[in-house]
């Protein structure tokens, strides 16, 4: 039976996802252990011969779930050991020639995915141009407030030459704001709020939607139309994600798209913990010649 | 006019600013501990005619043809965390669209943060790398150094003086808790070449210690390596998505060149004060548009 190592915060964050991946695995016919970094640092060696490919040993199926150990350390030796530990761990997932979900890169620790959010949303513009905002961003509520809104959708249409701060009056509650301090996002900027902040154009009535896409299947936990499945798949795609959640609005009136927010961190959260363990160990099963189907 | 983005506390920083006013070299600070702490800043993706950041100074980032940044965060409170956090993803997703030349844009490689990824991307991308380990294990370890001399490094990056590790030193690695990397300890002269667009300088630096950068005693010039390793390095700083880099070499006795790192924000003055000004100049160039 093939050991697939899941990295991940399995007695903390992430318990709920390691309680349902062990039987996902289990009934692909997977054996299935799970490591923290510092554990995976311990166990496993990286060799770097002259001219050659490194050797990983062992080199078995990973899980990358998990982008650091949850103690924290507060000392300045902790820190050092944790960003070595981090740092090894990160090598063995990058070089690793078994399949590895969710593989960090050159660019990233995992996928290709930016580190910041905004970057990530308007990284995918060229892959869903329709639903991707322009973005502002400012260190205090800014004296064009109430021309916000206008000159930022001016800006979307326009792209770099839009004017800022002209345009018709219109009011803060008509931007989505995302407030660095609380980090908590509305419509228009908590009136108590230092911020800074990050906004944009708020379209009509929506509902945020969040599709997992793992491998070629998406899951969604409400309904939305076969076009936002495949763009979840493409956004996921672009960064080389495996696994990841994928944030829309939906336009309430006309099902209109934009992007909210990719993740590619797997928490507890969601009704749909046991469809994505199934789904990642249909995937792991299929890169490892097992079967495609296992779970249902 | 070039943008300056940093911190003063950065002598890199001051270094660069320095060596523009001396060239009479229009140029703007974008303080960004300054702006974190208690400035201001309008940052728009894409790029806006009246996006600024205001720390020391305010300046509008559409009046600057190149942008030099070296992001390094001094703060401490959670106050000022989130308003860096907020900087940074503006001023990021602002250089990600921003038509001019950034040294060097956030999107570049990173591999130089975990070394063995790092000795890996070199190796498959034509440079000779000395052979490496990272390893817990205490006879895997032993084994290497019985093979050779052989220092420690840190495997993140974190800069730290390079010493030699001895069988002597095994019995602290079997009481660590984490593991260590070892690579084969290369003799010969350190030569440091800095790559800025399609500009390669380089320097040599002979001394008798492990470490030349403990070494007020080295010897050290300017050097022209081999035209088909300058043209290499280029490619491969481009590669990484860098304007600007630093690559470090050991020499050997028989002019073999092993690469140590690739360096993706090189803290360069001392460099530049051995080669007289020519990679500051290289990046004034560069930054002028």
């Amino acid at each position: 039976m093939a050991r697939v190592v899941a990295v991940a915060d399995h007695a903390g964050r992430q318990a709920s996802l390691a309680a349902r991946l062990a039987p996902a695995f289990s009934a692909a016919g997977l054996g299935l252990e799970f490591r923290t970094h510092r554990e995976l640092a311990a166990e496993v060696s990286v060799e770097q011969p002259p001219g050659q490919p490194p050797v990983v040993t062992p080199d078995r199926p990973l899980l990358w779930l998990s982008p650091g150990d949850a103690a924290c350390a507060d000392t300045p030796d902790g820190r050092f050991l944790a960003a070595e530990t981090l740092a090894a761990a990160r090598s063995i997932a990058f070089l690793t020639r078994s399949p590895v979900l969710n593989r960090p890169s050159a660019v990233s620790m995992c996928g290709t995915l930016p580190p910041g959010s905004a970057r990530a949303v308007r990284g995918a513009r060229h892959v869903d141009p329709g639903a991707v905002r322009a973005e502002r961003f400012a260190g205090a509520w800014p004296p064009d407030a109430r021309a916000g809104a206008a000159a930022v959708a001016a800006g979307a249409a326009a792209g770099a030459g839009a004017a800022a701060g002209a345009g018709a009056a219109a009011g803060a509650g008509e931007l989505e704001v995302y407030d660095y301090a609380t980090s908590r996002s509305s419509y228009g900027p908590a009136s108590s709020s230092a911020g800074p902040f990050r906004y944009r154009a708020a379209g009509g009535p929506a509902r945020l939607v969040k599709i997992r896409a793992i491998g070629d299947r998406a899951i969604a936990t409400t309904d939305v139309t076969s076009a936002t499945l495949d763009a979840s798949r493409r956004v996921a795609a672009r960064y080389q994600l495996d696994l990841a959640t994928v944030w829309w609005l939906i336009g309430t009136d006309d099902g209109s798209r934009t992007l909210a927010r990719v993740d590619c961190w797997e928490w507890d959260a969601g009704g749909d913990v046991t469809d994505v363990a199934e789904a990642i160990a249909a995937w792991m099963a299929e890169r490892l010649g097992g079967p495609a189907e296992v779970c249902r | 006019m070039i943008g300056i983005a940093g911190t003063k506390a950065d002598p890199v920083m001051v270094h660069f600013a320095a060596r523009c006013v001396a060239g009479d070299v229009p140029f703007a600070v974008l303080d960004l501990m300054e702006a974190s702490a208690a400035g201001d800043w309008r940052l728009s993706a894409p790029p806006d005619s009246a996006d600024f950041v205001s720390g020391a100074e305010r300046v509008r980032l559409a009046d600057l043809t190149g942008l030099y940044i070296r992001p390094i965060y001094l703060g401490r409170t959670p106050r000022h965390v989130a308003r860096w956090h907020g900087l940074m993803d503006g001023l990021g997703a602002w250089m990600d669209e921003a038509r001019l030349p950034v040294v060097n844009r956030l999107g570049s490689h990173q591999h130089n943060g975990y070394k063995p990824a790092h000795y890996a991307w070199l190796s498959a991308h034509g440079l000779l790398v000395p052979p490496s380990l990272l390893s817990a294990d205490p006879q895997r370890v032993r084994d290497f150094i019985g093979g050779g001399r052989a220092v420690v490094k840190p495997v993140c990056g974190t800069r730290a003086t390079t010493r030699e590790i001895r069988p002597g030193d095994l019995g602290r690695l079997a009481r660590s808790e984490g593991p260590v990397l070892v690579q084969r300890m290369i003799e010969g002269s350190d030569v440091r070449v800095h790559v800025v667009g399609d500009a390669v300088i380089a320097c040599r630096f002979s001394s008798t210690t492990i470490d030349y950068r403990s070494d007020r005693e080295a010897t050290k010039e300017i050097l022209d390596i081999p035209a088909g390793l300058a043209s290499l390095l280029v490619a491969r700083t481009a590669e990484q998505g860098l304007a600007f880099a630093g690559w470090d070499f050991k020499v050997d006795q028989d002019g073999t060149y092993w690469c140590l790192e690739c360096n993706p924000m090189p803290g360069y003055s001392f460099y530049d004060r051995v080669c007289e000004g020519a990679i500051s100049d290289a990046l004034i160039k560069l930054l002028s548009g």
